[in-house]
């Protein structure tokens, strides 16, 4: 579902890359974590996907379309990465994003901002549109909520709205960026649950970045770990826990024990970010 | 309701205008010479024997400078605004020029004008213009920069164009402060309407104003000034008005 092949990124004001070499692989279906120190990078594996950033070099492919970089010099003519809006695809762009905060936007209502992918898409009728923003809502739990504005609802509410405009995008690749960090802590243990739910019932490919060890375990099938930064390279770490899972699993020793592990790893991460003048 | 609230938080400012114009009509009597200061009363008392001509001539001739010179500013605001967030070289070359045109002093090049363009509206429509078209402007432009990049970075990872961007993000997300830059623009073209009729016209509150200074009538100065007044405050109000229907979200 998602390749990196050799991808390297450097931010133009820093001396060396945050990204070096970096190849992973994650298959249709999986849910995945990544976690890492802050600062270390992970973000920018995000904004490498969904094409906000270009590597320097290197291949990214979603689901067999390159989003980003040159085929290698043997696989024949050369092909520019496909735009966003890919018109022999419908229009679906190759990953639904769901920042951080909500990002609803204000002047339209909760399921007018659900119905923007399909809009910006475009050649979906209205019905439709109210068909699957209707669905989508009563999906996500926010049935009956599709009149409100942004501002009425609560902090829980709004990252599902948020959820159920990625999932209308209709994109297989989902990512989640730290999507539950701004709320409070027992909406965060709620939203943990109904997303492992969503991804039940979906199965999309999901990539999730959090810095919360134990949240990365009771949602994935596997946790990547970015242990050093510039990220050379994601240790894979597979959960044994099978779906689906409830709170009580974390107390279990042996997960009790890789939490402690996961949380030995990031604290011995080298930050060998380039430091300014001054050190 | 809520009016209800609106109207008992307004008491205090409307019992010290009321004793503004107490003290005022007081003193006028006081000093006896309506020629220089009239009362309250007799501005009221000469605008209600001036109907006539003001309402029927006047009123309707800086109206229409009102009304011609903010559709200019705003289609020119607009204009330069959209401009400037698309293009940096735009933006480049623009901004520092609209800031520097705030330190002409539009007032005195008004006469100019009239030499220009006659006795005709357009000497007033321009003066008017010159002195909206900047708020609108920066007002506008500086709500477009302050689009949030989050948003935009999400309208880009859907799909959006450069049409989409505009049209779904930039615009409504652009909406409260191009109100905010109407409410500020309106009083503003009163004034430059007014002041371009003072300097050169046949007819307008300005004019009208100016002739009866000439006619040492103190009322009859007045008494446009206050109808100039209230036709701000009015086009306000309708602005208010509209913003509150268009506006329906809260500003985050």
């Amino acid at each position: 579902m998602l390749d990196f092949k050799d991808v390297v990124f450097q931010f133009p004001v820093e001396e060396k890359p945050i990204i070096d070499h970096l190849s992973f692989h994650v298959d249709r279906g999986e849910f995945i974590s990544i976690i890492g120190a802050s600062g270390c990078g992970k973000s920018t594996i995000f904004r490498l996907i969904n094409r906000l950033l270009v590597p320097e070099k290197g291949e990214i492919l979603v689901a067999g379309r390159r989003v980003a970089g040159k085929p290698a010099a043997d696989s024949g003519k050369e092909k520019s990465p496909e735009k966003p809006r890919d018109k022999t695809r419908g229009n679906i762009p190759v990953c639904g994003y769901m920042p951080q905060q909500d990002l609803l936007f204000p002047w339209r209502t909760v399921e007018e901002n659900i119905c923007l992918p399909m809009e910006l898409q475009g050649g979906i009728s209205r019905e439709e549109q109210h068909r699957r923003a209707q669905k989508a809502l009563k999906d996500v739990g926010l049935a009956g909520k599709g009149d409100k504005r942004p501002s009425e609802l609560s902090g829980g509410m709004r990252q599902r709205a948020a959820f159920a405009r990625t999932l209308l995008t209709g994109a297989e690749l989902l990512l989640l960026d730290e999507p539950f960090s701004a709320l409070d802590y027992l909406t965060r243990i709620e939203m943990r649950e109904w997303l492992l739910e969503q991804w039940e019932r979906e199965r999309k490919t999901v990539l999730f970045i959090t810095h919360d060890v134990e949240e990365a375990i009771f949602l994935s099938g596997r946790v990547l770990v970015a242990e050093r930064s510039p990220i050379t390279s994601l240790t894979s770490v597979e959960i044994p826990l099978g779906v689906p899972r409830s709170i009580e699993d974390l107390k279990k020793p042996e997960i009790q024990d890789m939490k402690e592990q996961l949380i030995g790893k990031l604290r011995n991460t080298e930050i060998d970010l380039p430091l300014k003048a001054g050190v | 309701m809520s009016s209800g609230n609106t109207n008992r938080a307004n008491l205090p400012a409307a019992m010290l205008v009321f004793a503004l114009l107490m003290f005022w009509q007081i003193a006028a009597m006081g000093m006896n010479a309506a020629y220089i200061m009239p009362s309250p009363a007799q501005v009221v008392q000469r605008l209600w024997d001036l109907r006539g001509p003001i309402f029927t001539a006047h009123l309707p001739a800086t109206m229409s400078v009102v009304v011609i010179g903010l559709m200019i500013s705003i289609v020119l605001g607009m204009a330069l605004a959209i401009l400037m967030d698309a293009s940096p070289i735009a933006e480049k070359a623009l901004y520092p020029v609209v800031i520097a045109s705030q330190t002409i002093p539009t007032t005195a090049l008004a006469p100019l004008f009239v030499l220009w363009f006659g006795y005709t509206i357009w000497s007033k429509v321009l003066v008017t213009v010159l002195m909206t078209f900047f708020p609108v402007t920066i007002t506008v432009f500086d709500g477009f920069r302050s689009v949030r990049t989050e948003m935009k970075d999400l309208m880009f990872c859907m799909g959006a164009d450069t049409r989409q961007m505009f049209f779904k993000l930039k615009l409504p997300a652009v909406l409260p402060c191009f109100f905010s830059a109407l409410k500020m623009a309106v009083p503003l073209s009163v004034i430059g309407a007014a002041i371009g009729e003072w300097l050169g016209a046949q007819s307008g509150l300005g004019y009208f104003s100016r002739r009866m200074m000439t006619q040492l009538d103190g009322a009859g100065v007045f008494a446009p000034i206050l109808l100039l007044s209230i036709a701000a405050m009015l086009l306000v109000a309708v602005v208010s008005a509209i913003e509150k229907r268009v506006i329906t979200w809260r500003n985050e």
